[in-house]
């Protein structure tokens, strides 16, 4: 069974300043474009599946059709929600799938093999796999039908489109099937099957732009995480130097309010030590807070030499895409005129 | 009388004279005409045996998702047989009507019908038409689709040279920026174009070279002629249907489908230089 994966919606990005910085929407519409190529060679590897193919919006004539959107992607957190359909439109499953790589894992990566987020991939290709099993022969091949008969509806709404019906929910249903040897459903094959060689086309051009990118996204996802650790460990740090200097006044307040005068006698310079200390720590630790800025900076550094780097290919392929799908729209409706006039002439019918 | 008798005689003479000069021009329009019927029958059984092994060559092909660049070039060569052996069926059935092709084959559907709209064309060349119309569509679809995949090629083999350590230090160091890749790339292809215009321009000398040899002596006016046309003609580039055609004749063991081939290939390269 063929599978189009449809390009990711790149979704929001997080209302957070903290979480936003060094994100932008550049850098989620490349991840957008990015993340259907790994899951189709992740999902080409299983065997299980036929044709795995990147589409870039949705296909009409697709067996099965699997829709993403990014709700979370930071180099250190993915969250996907994925939805799968089949011809009929009849939705297999939705689910979010969310993984955390953090630095103290470490991830060795592999360009079309081993993503840093590996096991997502891996996860949502398991999940079709474990529904596509399930369904039987008969229903395959009624799904390639449909399958069929969309795209033929899709070229010649008038002669095809009494061969499928849809319901109130939406789902598509079998009416009847043309003859085995209906020259106009041959016509139709002959152009899905250079609607297929487009979008072979595409995918070509689509794995330049993944392998384009591999390096430095992958990189940039490293950096990010890695800085990201770094001002936890500031904070952390921080916070411990401000509680050992509170701790510390706290002590010598104490030890001051001691009620035995013995005490309060003996630990005099003491006490003055732990104040001047404890106030010390504290200072030190709005200090070490501070270094968080650098790092900060370091994130957005991060980003917008991600950003710089990704933009050019993407727009690259984004307009190779565009040039592509425009010209086959446009011969598209040169084919669908053709059609016309040949079933006018053949059959004497006028379709609208 | 014996003036009366010599002028039948001689009238007598006249008319077996006439009568045979009549029959041996019937005789001899009867053999062109079974000549030219042959010819072009020749040429579709010829055509239509490479059709099948193409589309033969067509299914291994797509057995192995890989060989992308191939499977359209045999698509598009497959459509161009077929419409060439439609277009040879029509002629025959026109000059010849529906019985001459019934061993062919020709499709069948060349009903003549009564045609209120347009007077010169049947309903079934109609149809015809726009099927040549749809398939042409079809093959300039299929050449867009190549130049694509050529392109493709390119961007990837240049990227396996800068793998490689190949490439000259100035590629090295322009390596980041996209928009010069791309227009790197556009030189490359450029270059490429000549080179592989030149290479097949070399090929086709090649090819005409070893034909002539084959072709062996005593060669009359018209093979002379038929020869220079040729030459001419293999200064004209191929494209894909012209490839595929040679590729086809050259492969051709049997030397009268051969011949038809090579026939083929130089009348497709006439309609090229036109």
């Amino acid at each position: 069974m063929n599978v189009s994966i449809k390009q990711f919606e790149p979704g929001e990005l997080p209302t957070d300043e903290d979480d936003r910085r060094g994100l932008s929407e550049e850098i989620r519409s490349a991840e957008a474009h990015f993340m259907p190529v790994h899951l189709k060679y992740t999902m080409q590897r299983t065997g299980y599946l036929g044709n795995v193919r990147v589409v870039p919006d949705d296909n009409e004539g697709s067996e099965v059709i699997v829709k993403g959107k990014i709700i979370d992607s930071d180099g250190e957190n993915i969250e996907l929600e994925i939805e799968v359909f089949d011809a009929r439109n009849n939705k297999w499953f939705e689910k979010s799938y969310v993984e955390t790589v953090g630095v103290e894992q470490q991830k060795i990566t592999e360009i079309e093999r081993n993503d840093r987020f590996q096991n997502i991939y891996n996860e949502i290709s398991n999940d079709i796999i474990e529904y596509r099993l399930k369904i039987k022969s008969t229903e395959i091949k009624r799904i390639k039908e449909i399958a069929e008969l969309r795209f033929a509806k899709f070229m010649a709404e008038d002669i095809f489109s009494s061969y499928i019906a849809k319901d109130k929910e939406g789902k598509i249903h079998l009416r009847k099937l043309p003859s085995d040897n209906d020259t106009m459903l041959a016509r139709v094959r002959s152009i899905k099957a250079r609607d297929d060689m487009l979008v072979d086309t595409l995918n070509n051009y689509y794995d330049v732009y993944y392998s384009d990118i591999w390096d430095s996204y992958d990189n940039w996802r490293k950096f990010r995480s890695e800085e990201l650790e770094s001002i936890r460990e500031i904070n952390r740090k921080a916070l411990t130097q401000k509680l050992l200097g509170v701790a510390a006044i706290i002590g010598a307040i104490a030890l001051g309010a001691s009620k035995n005068s013995d005490v309060v006698n003996s630990t005099g310079g003491l006490r003055t030590v732990m104040i001047a200390g404890g106030g010390y720590a504290i200072y030190s630790g709005f200090q070490t807070s501070k270094e968080n800025e650098i790092n900060k900076e370091a994130i957005e550094g991060l980003g917008a030499s991600f950003e710089t780097e990704v933009e050019p290919v993407l727009i690259n392929v984004d307009g190779k895409t565009m040039k592509l799908t425009g010209t086959a729209d446009q011969q598209y409706g040169k084919w669908r005129q053709l059609l016309k006039d040949i079933y006018h002439k053949e059959t004497g019918f006028q379709s609208n | 009388m014996n003036k009366k008798l010599t002028a039948c005689i001689i009238a007598l003479f006249i008319l077996v004279i006439i009568n045979k000069a009549a029959y041996s021009l019937n005789t001899y329009q009867k053999t062109q005409f079974s000549e030219d019927y042959q010819g072009v029958s020749e040429t579709i059984v010829a055509l239509n045996i490479t059709r099948k092994k193409y589309q033969k060559l067509l299914l291994v092909q797509k057995a192995s998702p890989k060989n992308k660049i191939i499977i359209k070039e045999y698509s598009i060569f497959i459509d161009f047989l077929t419409f060439q052996i439609n277009n040879y069926c029509t002629k025959l059935i026109k000059e010849y009507g529906e019985e001459s092709v019934q061993d062919l084959p020709c499709s069948s559907n060349h009903h003549l019908e009564a045609n209120t709209n347009d007077s010169y064309q049947t309903a079934d060349e109609k149809i015809e038409s726009l099927d040549d119309e749809f398939m042409t569509a079809l093959g300039e679809f299929d050449e867009m689709l190549l130049i694509e995949d050529e392109k493709i090629a390119q961007i990837n083999q240049n990227k396996a040279n800068r793998g490689s350590g190949s490439s000259n230090g100035k590629e090295m160091l322009s390596g980041n920026g996209t928009g010069e890749d791309a227009d790197s790339n556009r030189d490359d292809n450029k270059e490429a174009g000549k080179e592989k215009n030149a290479t097949s321009k070399a090929n086709n000398k090649n090819t005409t070279s070893q034909k002539s040899r084959s072709q062996g002596q005593g060669k009359n006016k018209q093979t002379k002629n038929k020869s220079y046309m040729r030459d001419k003609l293999d200064q004209i580039d191929d494209d894909i249907v012209a490839r595929q055609l040679k590729e086809a004749a050259e492969k051709e063991t049997n030397p009268e489908l051969k011949e038809k081939l090579w026939d083929e290939y130089y009348k497709y390269k006439q309609t090229i230089g036109k």
